[in-house]
């Protein structure tokens, strides 16, 4: 027994360590101070422990009690619950065939799950090591176990057109070269390691006559892109800013939703994407991919039940959650909250910044949309059949789509080779569902206003148009104003998900600052209160426009307004006042 | 000043104007009489063109308004309208709702137009209502603000549709006062109305319209006192009427005397009158004369019953050899209807046999 595991631990130092393939993952592991202790543990651990199967656990973590210490034990509960990056096709088939009865969440981001999965709320989920690893030091209930995966290449994707391939040979001559010169191992130590103040990126302008190429990216994977002080960084960033610069190109990085990174570029949205992206098939197949410039084994993150190890802010259970909060004090919880939700890296601003973002494309959406939403209910109230059915047919395709989609295939396929910006995109894809739901509003509204009204005003010799913005709209507005004020305020709560093309909204930032501080609830709740907050303002603002129509407040302004202009000389000449 | 020449209107399913003429001078009151759905509402909206015309033409001071590219708001701010349903602009005080053409289409200032609607108030008695809205007036002061607002325009003809049919009848009297005014003032007005005595005290002419044409026109001593036209007649004496054609071959006895006591019984005619209808009816239409007229004939009987004087009277027309029922009546029968009846009158002219009888 002792013999086995002996071999074993050998084994994994030794297949880590494999020349023609440098893992950095496990050299950092070697050469931190870390790593030492853990080493010597393990070694006393493998002393003391026999009855449990520990192979599967890594040395660092075999003095942990894991909830789970194998694949197989996790096939014994019945209830498995495991998360998914929204995107991790190859993971994702890999992980059914390992756990068959597992049912599986999707996520956008493995901090999120690295939060569930250290509170318990989850019982694992697979992604690279070094990102479970980074995620574990922010998450001291955090650990993984090995899933039996090989280890896989990590890789830049490009799309497999002429254009793609220049680059990628282009790109592959430097990554060897940084090999050999030791470079990548550097870069590597830089981000794994402690010192924050060397983690910075700066992303290359073009030289005189050199191209500026896209890069398409979903930062949201420490340590190999993510952002911090509002800024896209990370290894992959780092390594591909310090390539681009020497290449003396002008790189330009996108932070898109996971699942549109490669969508982005087969849609020659993007020239490339860098988003630790392994080897796989798919891959292979469909795209022109760099050498490895890392390898990583994809493993089963799984929590860590050892109660002496709860460090704030990481909670585990209900138990030590109220624990933790008698020691700490739930002024002073809050305070630590809120000052790494706002204050560190200064991530107020991608707050502030998501506020304005949130706020702009949904004050331009609901101006766009309520144009268009008028000119199809126009054509909705056309006598020319062919235009009615034209305007029906646009209603019933926007009723029906939902907005992500069609953000999707505007920015994707629509516009995808004109450059033009997300925002823009954002404004013309709420603009039109919009304008979809708010033609039908006013259509009601303009028939729900008796036809005699416009007859009078024909009769007193108005235009038709001029009769119908002077007298029929502000009646229809009258009818249609309260639900076009929900409408909009939808409108505001939708526009939540531009981040899948790569918008930084409110949300967007909400998720940023999750994906840097592990805790779900503080970010969410001020997230939440910052959209209502928006509303009410907003619905403040409309309400306001509303009651300039009501005419009986008008009246009011009138009467006051007559009484200081005419009571005095009529009251005196006996004639009648208004009253 | 308006001619109006084989004016035509059809609509997918009727046909109300046919072939209507007419000359308007300056200064006319004209009250439009008729039965409802004879076109008298189309009539006025062609003329202000809400309604386009099928056919024909109509000329504003020798200027056609049915001529393609003629400008027709500019035409329709010499012309007011006032309708059945008031259409106040629900979402202006009174005051806005007289003010705002003015100031929009007449560019007159916000003082001027102030001062015209206040006056204009006034002499409808509305001035304390000015900052009301629509909804709190009543029918009858809706009606008379939108008669200022129409005033407010200095049109040179004012169209009414109805102008009191939607009123209360307590609030008719308001509305028709204001209207009279108007009338003292030699304002040109076309009136459709119901109102017979108003229509004739201060109209010039009166048009009475039917079967898509001005049936009968003329002044209102002769349409009101000497109607020449049986519809017309009918419709000023507000008579009822039951028209029926009997065919000898395929007459259905039980049928049309169940339809005359229906007839009767909706008209509330008094039992002896109806009794007596019906032994008329039997004794003459039926005996007399269906049973000596030639299988080809047609008898057409008309009866017209008037709640008032004239009572009930029974026509019958038919063709043939001149045929007067009376001849070679029993003894019993002719006693009994002269019981029934007060005159029994018979005509021949032209092949053509007319009996009316005058039921007691
Ligand atoms: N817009 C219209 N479309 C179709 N039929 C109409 C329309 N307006 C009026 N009519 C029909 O034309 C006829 C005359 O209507 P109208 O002029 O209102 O009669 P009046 O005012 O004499 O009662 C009626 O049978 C009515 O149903
Ligand atoms: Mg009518």
């Amino acid at each position: 027994m002792l013999l086995r595991f002996l071999f074993l631990a050998c084994l994994i130092l030794l297949g880590c360590n494999e020349p023609e393939k440098p893992i950095r993952s496990t050299d950092l592991l070697n050469d931190s101070p870390s790593t030492v202790s853990v080493r010597d543990e393990g070694e006393k651990v493998m002393d003391t422990t026999s009855a449990v199967d520990l192979k599967d656990v890594p040395p660092q973590f075999r003095d942990k009690k894991l909830k789970y210490n194998s694949i197989a034990e996790m096939n014994k509960n019945e209830n498995l619950r495991l998360g998914m990056q929204t995107g991790f096709v190859f993971v994702d088939k890999e992980t059914r065939r390992l756990l068959p009865k597992a049912k599986i969440d999707y996520y956008k981001s493995t901090p999120d799950m690295a939060y569930l999965v250290a509170n318990g709320k989850l019982d694992g989920f697979i992604n690279d090591e070094p990102v479970i690893r980074y995620a574990a030091l922010e998450n001291p209930n955090l650990g993984y176990i090995h899933a039996g995966f090989e280890p896989m290449d990590i890789v830049a994707v490009f799309p497999k057109k002429e254009k793609g391939r220049s680059l990628r040979d282009e790109l592959n001559t430097y990554i060897e070269k940084y090999r050999a010169s030791g470079l990548l191992d550097s870069i590597d130590n830089l981000w794994l390691g402690h010192d924050e103040t060397r983690k910075v990126v700066d992303f290359p302008k073009a030289k005189e006559g050199k191209p500026t190429f896209k890069m398409a990216t979903s930062a949201i994977n420490p340590p190999f892109e993510y952002i911090k002080d509002g800024k896209v960084v990370g290894y992959e960033m780092d390594l591909m800013a310090r390539i681009f610069a020497e290449m003396g190109y002008g790189l330009e990085v996108h932070d898109v939703a996971f699942e549109s990174v490669i969508l982005g570029v087969e849609t020659g949205m993007y020239d490339f994407a860098v988003a630790t992206l392994s080897t796989t098939p798919a891959f292979k197949e469909k795209n022109f991919l760099s050498n490895s410039f890392y390898v990583s084994e994809c493993v089963m993150a799984v929590q860590i039940l050892d109660e002496k190890n709860v460090l704030p802010p990481a909670k585990n259970g209900v138990a030590s959650d109220s624990a933790a909060i008698v020691e700490e004090g739930l002024i002073a919880s809050l305070k630590s909250s809120f000052v790494r939700t706002f204050v560190m890296e200064s991530r107020w601003k991608l707050v502030t910044n998501g506020i304005w973002v949130t706020v702009y494309i949904s004050i331009l959406s609901a101006l766009f949309g309520t144009v268009l939403g008028f000119l199809i209910c126009l054509m909705r109230l056309s006598k020319i059949r062919i235009v009615d059915a034209i305007a029906i047919t646009y209603i019933r395709i926007l009723q029906g789509t939902p907005s992500v989609v069609l953000l999707m295939i505007l920015f994707y396929v629509v516009f995808a080779r004109t450059g033009i910006d997300g925002v823009w995109v954002a404004v013309i894809g709420f603009g039109m569902n919009f304008g979809a739901y708010v033609s039908e509003m006013m259509r009601t509204g303009i028939e729900a206003v008796d036809k005699g009204q416009m007859e009078a005003a024909l009769a007193l010799g108005y235009t038709k148009p001029r009769a119908f913005f002077k007298i029929v709209l502000p009646q229809a507005a009258r009818h249609f104003l309260p639900v076009y004020q929900g409408e909009f305020i939808s409108l505001v709560k939708m526009t939540s998900i531009v981040g899948y093309i790569a918008i930084q909204d409110l949300t967007k930032a909400s998720d940023i600052i999750r994906s840097r501080t592990y805790e779900a609830f503080f970010p969410l709740v001020t997230t939440a209160i910052i959209y209502f907050a928006i509303a009410w303002f907003l619905t403040r603002v409309l309400t306001a426009m509303q009651k300039r129509l009501d005419p009986s407040r008008r009246r009011n302004r009138l009467l006051r307004h007559s009484r200081a202009q005419h009571c005095h000389p009529r009251c005196h000449s006996g004639g009648a006042t208004p009253r | 000043m308006i001619s109006i020449r084989h004016l035509k209107k059809v609509f997918p399913n009727v046909t109300p104007l046919l072939d209507v003429n007419a000359e308007i001078e300056k200064g006319d009151i004209i009250s439009i009489i008729g039965p409802s759905g004879t076109g008298k509402s189309t009539f006025l909206r062609c003329i202000n063109r809400l309604e386009d015309p099928t056919a024909g033409e109509i000329l504003i001071d020798g200027k056609s308004i049915t001529a393609p590219g003629a400008d027709i708001p500019s035409l329709r701010r010499k012309m007011g309208m006032v309708f059945q349903s008031f259409n106040l602009f629900n979402h202006l005080t009174i005051l806005e709702n007289i003010m705002v053409a003015q100031v929009d289409l007449l560019h007159r200032s916000k003082k001027e137009a102030y001062e015209k609607a206040m006056a204009l108030l006034h002499t409808v008695g509305l001035a304390d209502k000015a900052l009301d809205l629509p909804e709190e007036l009543s029918g009858g002061q809706k009606q008379r603000a939108a008669i200022a607002r129409t005033l407010a325009m200095d049109p040179e003809i004012v169209l009414f549709d109805e102008p009191t049919s939607a009123l209360d009848p307590t609030m008719v009297g308001e509305v028709l006062a204001v209207i009279r005014n108007l009338a003292k003032q030699g304002l040109t007005m076309l009136i459709v109305t119901h109102e017979m005595k108003f229509a004739r005290d201060i109209s010039t002419r009166i048009f009475y319209m039917d079967q898509g044409v001005i049936y009968e026109e003329g002044t209102p001593e002769q349409i009101f006192d000497n109607p020449q036209k049986d519809r017309t007649r009918q419709f000023i004496r507000r008579l009822k009427v039951f028209e029926e054609v009997i065919l000898p071959s395929t007459f259905d006895y039980m049928g049309t005397v169940n339809r005359l006591y229906a007839f009767a019984e909706k008209n509330q005619v008094s039992k002896r009158m109806s009794r007596n209808m019906l032994f008329a009816f039997e004794e003459m239409v039926v005996q007399s004369i269906l049973n000596r007229l030639p299988v080809t004939e047609e008898i057409h009987m008309v009866m017209e019953y008037s709640g008032e004087g004239d009572g009930l009277v029974i026509k019958v027309e038919y063709g043939g050899e001149a045929l007067n029922p009376q001849d070679g009546m029993d003894e019993v029968p002719r006693k009994f209807l002269e019981l029934a009846t007060n005159t029994i009158v018979h005509n021949y002219s032209g092949g053509k046999n007319t009996v009316e009888l005058r039921i007691r």
